[in-house]
């Protein structure tokens, strides 16, 4: 019988007998039983525990006691097809545990992981609930996507979005090609694996989790009132020789400021409730949860709900099989305001829109502003009617076949269901004769994707003396199919809700609407093998092989290899590293090195070939009644000759443990270098293609190094503490660009903000560098030639000292990407009482925050920000903001170093205090625990960004980091309850 | 390897789509709607218009502020937005008619002279969009197939102007007349259309001898007459009239308010008063305004007032720069598209009999016949005196008198129709009547986009100046 330290026995724990493959695993009640030799020795492990080993002597009745270790360093760690003990490990794997993820509130585990794993750079999209997050792992390797590879139970997936984030046991990061070329074609912007809570053999247990929180606005911009607006609108007009604003009835009242932008948002709440219950005996284990998660948006008009049921089981028909299953079914809504581009959207609006126009006239009826062509951001809103439902079916079935006591065969087969399904209703209404519409029109679509997904594997594992292998070989194939199709229809007789359907709309003049759709298809058929090996626990080498069939590539390109090796010396199992380990102060030590080459196949499909195109555009009519004629062309020409890029990658880590492993720091240092890389190569529009076809062109190189350290202590019995920091730094550099100088992104209007160049960053913000303000008329004499500059006008640099101020004198003025990415935690349990902290941040990155083009824009009749009050107005007045006046001769909006501004910032992600419910109590009350808790999150940001959020997740991969009104982030407070029946 | 094979479904493949009549009849389709493309399409009064004396910018002053370049020739290769859509529009126009002249041949089913007429209305886009090509730019690089190499230096002006004619040539002895036509094909190229075009490069190349015949055969053919009421050849119910020889024809796509897929006329809502669904860009100038002589009807058929009420709704925008708006592409209230200002049925005229004669007269007074200049011109002004012999008497200067005259003629007859940049450059007065920044060897070409050298590997070249 196996019981631990408390005499409670274990189940599951796996009973070997050494040199042997003889073994069993204990039963519910931690019993087992083994025909074994009588000198025999026995094996003992279980996750969690320290290994033992047990002589038999002859006995046939043993009772063992498993102690717990000390650290996390024995536990088991998910790698691609299989887990390992962590000490096993070679490559550059990071592992993060359910507790670490449940802290933070969010619909995403994507956003729980932000700041966890160093490393990896995680920024949400936007504020919007429901939105998507970047996630780069060792930094942007590529101009194409650069996102990684999800992978649940086994079952790689498009995205996580639908994944609860209490049904995650636990989360591994593959960082490295030696740990990801497991997955060849796909795992070059590295692997997430996800493992989802399993049932556990034991007592039934019924959990609650869940809170309840409010959203807040925590930064607002500093605009203009009204009467400043007005002031500053009159002042730019006299200084370019115009008349005063001829302020408009209804508009005009300058003792009413109106402040869109607390006008669209609100305290907004979340909610998230868990239900949990999990048990099983010997030869069946479940677990079965429940989950609702609701949150508004910190604006007006967004939300998102998601419920979601999973069941985890797994049944053992005998000692030689076994089979299980891991299911989620998850419904969501979201709802979503505009976000937009740089021209059109809610938040940008709401920071454009001049403050005189109220929000209604005095009818109460929405009003336009008759000073700017803006948009009112709340009429928008509410008439705003999109939703899209989401329903999302994913799971897969296995079994394990013991062939051979030492040979598994194991089979899973998956599927991926995913629905989208998508609604609106633009409704008539009329607010001005240029903010209407008179025509409404509702709109349904639908979007399927449907994915399955079959792995075969065998596993051998034997040992010869000290000697120790471990072979897997395997196949997967995976086919994917989307089909989209949409129906819209005009002319619904009235805006009432029951009659925004299709079945009310009337349609053209024929009575009919427009519909159209697309099916595309992809598959890929994969075969790999592994090779485990170590001698004595000293010597470790993993080497993967993979070979890939893509259907994405032409017929000659579509099959690639990816090998990878890794090698690893555990120094503390060394004799001569016993006496340090002994005494306590450095515990373990093992140096790590790998080496592989890994594949990106991200790219959208059938860029191979040439299909016809017969978008609308390409009709045109004749005659009189304008017959349309049927009009198709082909884009361009499809590039036959491509394939994917290739990552080859270098890693060498140290793992390191010292005060009986209470400390623990691990480092990397990686050089990973993206060979022919896939993008759209610039040509020239002469050629007539409306995009130019992919080819495998350019090299980048990322390198970089990661560090996380961990402390646990426990000076007393009641105090316990943990502090974990982890740092990563990733830095990209261009090496090649085949033929291509450049390529130029991030279009705001005016011109291109990035540009991605050999020898710098993808998408480094690129543009003139500014030199203060010229304050008098000789100081534009003496400077070089800058056409059209005036006293108050801003100075441009002439970096090439040609005496004249022009394209040439652009250079880069700005990175988007961090020096340094980093997360810390402390986490403090004091009897029955917890703190945790969890600060995550980002140094030394640059934002572009294009909003300035409109609210430092005296040409425009937008808003402001208030700094416009402080323009140059005479020599010495202002060397930043320069002059007011509707005609900006000297072009003081080009792209320049005038919008960059630092975007570095440390953000409180998540601060809380619980207090668990002594024994005596929970006993009265019949449960097993209850921890209450309040919690805040995003409570504090430290930042010198000038904007509403410094997070600002754009993610067109040329260009990022680009401020055009986000959707901010928002301050939430929470009260939560852990309850265990 | 089936298992890898995923075509695309939905989609026709190049190889077989071609090989049809439908998908070459397609092709030109394809072709003919660049023309209303609104980036091609707005900018030729962007250029035509707010870059000449006739017409300035308009609207807040922030307001596509590339436009205030091209008025005041402060373009440069890198910030002139306007000219990078000018220059790709045009030229996918030219890909669009390529790769239907390329794959033409390989017709099966099809007849030789049906060939040749879907090949001459191919070549006639073609030619069509060269010829906007080098007056714009001199010359440019000559694509005539769809996969020709990237590394393509510019041929010569000449070189372009030699593909031109071959190809208006080739359409004129293919195509049908506009009477030819069926009622529901009316607006596609035809025969005179290709003549009086042709006849347009070559007063543009000064080939005077060469333009006269040309005008002469379109004259003579009998298909056009001078519409009896000028100002109803730029509203809806006057579209591809009696004096229409080739015309842009747009359409209220009814379901379509997005930019690219929609069909209408996007100059209706760039130039209408802001705030009246407009957007306020291009205003006449009071040049334009002045140049009239007293009484010419041609005047309000052209500029609309500010104040002026049309079916109750005062014409005022909230950014008036001038106090005058264009008519040529305005719709009453009673026409206008419920769905979107940007659906603007109006078509819009390339060319029309009363600029052939107006050409006409001018080869014929280089070529010294200043009776038939005379003749052609005043002919014009008949029809615009509408029976009011109190105005617009006949024209009867010689010399340089004469040749102002016919100068005066195009511009108040053919005012913000397009015509007067290209007219005021052709004629050599750039530094006379444009913006001050204009400079003589310099201004008469826009420069070649930047982005376009960049990607050029280094072949193209800039024009001077720039």
């Amino acid at each position: 019988r196996v019981v631990d330290a408390q005499g409670e026995s274990i189940p599951g724990v796996s009973v070997l007998e050494q040199g042997t493959t003889n073994g069993v695993t204990t039963n519910i009640d931690g019993t087992f039983s083994l025909t074994v030799k009588k000198d025999a020795k026995l094996i003992f492990s279980f996750v969690g525990m320290k290994e033992l080993v047990v002589s038999v002597d002859g006995r046939n009745w043993l009772d063992v006691t498993l102690e717990e270790s000390v650290a996390a360093l024995d536990e088991i760690v998910v790698v691609g097809y299989g887990v390992q003990r962590k000490s096993d490990v070679t490559g550059s794997i990071a592992s993060v545990k359910s507790e670490e993820l449940e802290k933070i509130s969010g619909a995403s585990a994507v956003q729980a992981l932000q700041g966890q794993v160093a490393g990896v750079q995680i920024t949400s999209a936007t504020g919007s609930p429901g939105s998507a997050a970047t996630v780069l792992i060792r930094g942007r390797g590529t101009v194409g996507d650069s996102s990684p590879l999800y992978v649940i139970d086994g079952l790689a997936v498009g995205d996580i979005s639908f994944l609860n984030t209490k049904d995650i046991q636990s989360i591994e990061v593959l960082k490295d090609a030696s740990a990801t070329a497991i997955y060849g074609a796909r795992g070059a912007n590295g692997v997430v694996l996800i493992t989802t809570k399993q049932g556990k053999a034991g007592e039934m247990q019924v959990t609650y989790d869940g809170y309840y929180g409010v959203q807040s606005v925590w930064n607002e911009p500093d605009l203009l009132d009204a009467q400043e607006w007005i002031d500053v609108q009159n002042q730019a007009r006299a200084n370019a020789g115009e008349a005063n604003l001829d302020l408009k009835p209804g508009a005009d009242n300058p003792n009413h400021t109106t402040d869109w932008f607390d006008e669209i948002t609100r305290n907004a709440i979340v909610q998230d409730h868990n239900i949990r219950i999990s048990g099983g005996g010997e030869n069946l284990k479940a677990t079965l949860s429940g989950n609702l998660y609701d949150q508004e948006g910190l604006i007006e008009g967004s939300d998102y709900t998601r419920y979601s049921l999973r069941i985890n089981s797994e049944a053992k028909l005998s000692n030689y099989v076994t089979v299980g299953e891991n299911l989620s079914i998850t419904q969501s809504k979201r709802h979503s305001i505009l976000e937009g581009n740089y021209f059109n959207g809610i938040v940008n609006a709401a920071l454009k829109l001049d403050p005189i126009t109220p929000v209604k006239n005095a009818d109460d009826e929405y009003m336009s502003s008759p000073y700017t062509d803006v948009m009112n951001p709340v009429a928008h809103i509410e008439n705003t009617n999109d939703e899209r439902k989401y329903q999302r079916l994913v799971g897969n079935i296995y079994a394990d076949v013991k062939l051979l006591p030492n040979l598994v065969y194991h089979s899973s087969y998956g599927m991926d269901i995913n629905d989208v399904d998508f609604y609106d209703f633009n409704p008539t209404y009329f607010y001005a004769i240029d903010e209407k519409n008179e025509v409404n029109s509702v709109t349904r679509s639908h979007t399927k994707t449907t994915l399955w997904n079959w792995i075969n594997t065998l596993t051998y594992m034997f040992e010869v003396d000290k000697h120790s292998f471990t072979l897997m070989g395997g196949m997967e194939a995976t086919e994917s199919d989307t089909e989209w199709f949409s129906a819209s229809k005009n002319n619904v007789p009235s805006n009432e809700d029951y009659l925004r359907f299709l079945s009310a709309a009337l349609g053209d003049e024929n009575g009919m609407g427009t519909a159209s759709g697309s099916l595309s298809e992809w598959s890929m058929l994969s075969y790999f093998g592994r090779l485990n090996y170590n001698y004595d626990n000293k010597y470790y080498l993993t080497a993967n092989l993979r070979h890939d069939g893509s259907s994405k590539f032409g017929k000659d390109k579509r099959w690639g290899t990816f090998p990878s090796v890794a090698l690893k010396w555990k120094i503390s199992n060394e004799t001569f590293f016993q006496p340090m380990a002994e005494n306590g102060t450095w515990t373990s030590a093992a140096l790590r090195a790998g080496w592989g080459q890994v594949g990106n196949d991200k790219i959208s499909l059938y860029q191979y070939t040439t299909a016809v195109s017969n978008n609308k555009q390409y009709g045109y009519v004749f005659g009189k009644d304008q017959r349309l004629y049927y009009g198709a062309t082909i884009e361009g020409i499809g590039n036959p000759s491509i394939h994917w890029e290739t990552v080859e990658s270098t890693n060498i880590g140290l793992d390191l443990a010292f005060l009986n492993n209470r400390l623990g720091v691990t480092f990397d240092w990686f050089n990973k270098k993206t060979k022919e890389m896939l993008l759209r190569e610039p040509i020239p529009d002469f050629v007539g293609y409306t995009s130019s076809p992919y080819s495998n062109v350019g090299d980048v190189e990322n390198r970089g190094w990661e560090l996380s350290l961990n402390y646990k202590g426990s000076p007393t019995d009641d105090l316990s503490y943990n502090l974990g920091i982890n740092l990563g730094r990733a830095k990209t550099e261009v090496l090649d660009l085949g033929e291509v100088d450049f390529l130029s992104a991030g279009f705001v209007r005016i011109d291109n903000a990035t540009r991605t160049e050999v020898g710098n960053e993808i998408g480094a913000f690129y543009g003139y560098v500014t030199d203060g303000i010229f304050q008098t008329q000789a100081e534009i004499d003496s400077h070089a030639t800058q056409s059209g500059a005036q006293p108050g006008d801003i100075r441009f640099k002439d970096l090439n000292d040609d005496g004249k101020i022009d394209a040439e004198d652009r250079t880069f003025i700005g990175s988007p990407y961090p020096d340094l990415t980093y997360g810390f935690n402390l986490g403090i349990n004091y009897k029955d009482f917890d703190f945790s902290m969890f600060w995550q941040g980002v140094y030394g990155n640059d934002l572009f925050n294009f909003m300035i083009f409109e609210t430092m824009n005296p040409g425009k009749t937008t808003n402001k920000y208030t700094d416009i009050l402080d323009s140059w107005n005479g020599p010495g007045t202002s060397n930043s903001v320069p002059r007011l006046s509707t005609q900006d001769t000297n072009d003081n909006l080009r792209v320049s170093d005038r919008y960059i501004e630092d975007g570095s910032y440390l953000r409180l992600r998540n601060i809380q205090l619980g207090y668990s419910l002594p024994v005596e109590v929970t006993d009265k009350l019949r449960v097993n625990r209850v921890r209450l808790y309040v919690a805040a999150q995003n409570l504090f940001t430290i930042t010198d960004y000038s904007g509403l959020d410094p997070e600002i997740g754009r993610y067109d991969s040329l260009s990022i980091g680009i401020d055009e009104g986000i959707f901010p982030h928002a301050r939430t407070w929470m009260i939560g309850a852990n309850i265990t029946f | 390897d089936d298992f890898l094979e995923k075509s695309p479904k939905g989609e026709e493949s190049a190889d077989q789509f071609y090989k049809t009549k439908r998908g070459i009849d397609a092709q030109i389709i394809a072709a003919y709607s660049e023309l209303k493309n609104y980036r091609y399409a707005s900018n030729r009064f962007f250029l035509g218009d707010v870059a000449s004396d006739d017409a300035t910018k308009g609207s807040e002053p922030g307001d596509f502020v590339t436009a205030k370049e091209i008025e005041e020739f402060r373009a440069t290769a890198s910030n002139f937005q306007f000219g990078t859509w000018w220059w790709t529009r045009i030229y996918r126009g030219i890909f669009y008619a390529n790769v239907a002249i390329s794959n033409i041949d390989e017709l099966e089913d099809v007849t030789e002279s049906e060939k040749n007429q879907l090949l001459a209305e191919a070549r006639f886009l073609r030619a069509y969009y060269y010829s906007e090509l080098v007056r714009s730019y001199g010359g440019v690089p000559l694509r005539t197939a769809p996969d020709q190499p990237i590394d393509q230096p510019r041929a010569s002006a000449e070189e372009v102007y030699n593909l031109i004619e071959e190809d208006y040539s080739f359409a004129i002895q293919n195509l049908p007349e506009k009477s030819q036509y069926p009622a529901e094909d009316m607006g596609r190229a035809t025969k005179g259309a290709a003549q009086a075009l042709l006849g347009k490069v070559y007063l543009y190349q000064e080939k005077w001898q060469q333009a006269k015949e040309a005008f002469q055969k379109v004259i003579n053919s009998g298909e056009y007459s001078l519409d009896p009421s000028y100002s109803s050849m730029f509203t809806v119910a006057g579209e591809n009239g009696v004096e229409s020889i080739f015309e842009i024809q747009f359409f209220e796509s009814e379901s379509e308010a997005d930019t690219w897929r929609n069909g209408g006329n996007f100059t209706t809502v760039f130039i209408m008063p802001r705030n009246i669904w407009g957007w306020g860009i291009m205003q006449p100038t009071q040049a334009l305004y002045d140049a009239y002589e007293s009484g010419d009807p041609r005047r309000e058929a052209t500029i609309i007032l500010r104040g002026e009420v049309i079916e109750g709704e005062v014409q005022e925008g909230s950014d008036d720069q001038t106090g005058l708006y264009s008519r040529k592409d305005f719709l009453p209230p009673s026409e206008r598209p419920v769905l979107n200002v940007k659906n603007s049925p109006l078509n819009e005229i390339i060319i029309r009999l009363a600029d052939v004669y107006l050409m006409y007269a001018e080869a014929a007074y280089h070529l010294g016949d200043e009776t038939t200049a005379k003749m052609y011109v005043n002919m014009v002004r008949e029809r615009a005196r509408n029976g009011d012999n109190t105005i617009l008497p006949d024209v009867t200067a010689s010399g340089t008198a004469l040749l102002d005259a016919i100068y005066h003629e195009r511009r108040v007859e053919l005012g913000l129709e397009h015509h007067r940049y290209w007219d005021v450059i052709r004629t050599g007065r750039g530094q006379e009547l444009l913006h001050p920044n204009f400079t003589p060897g310099k201004h008469e070409l826009f420069p070649i986009p930047q982005s376009e050298i960049d990607a050029s590997k280094g072949v193209l070249t800039q024009n001077p100046g720039y």
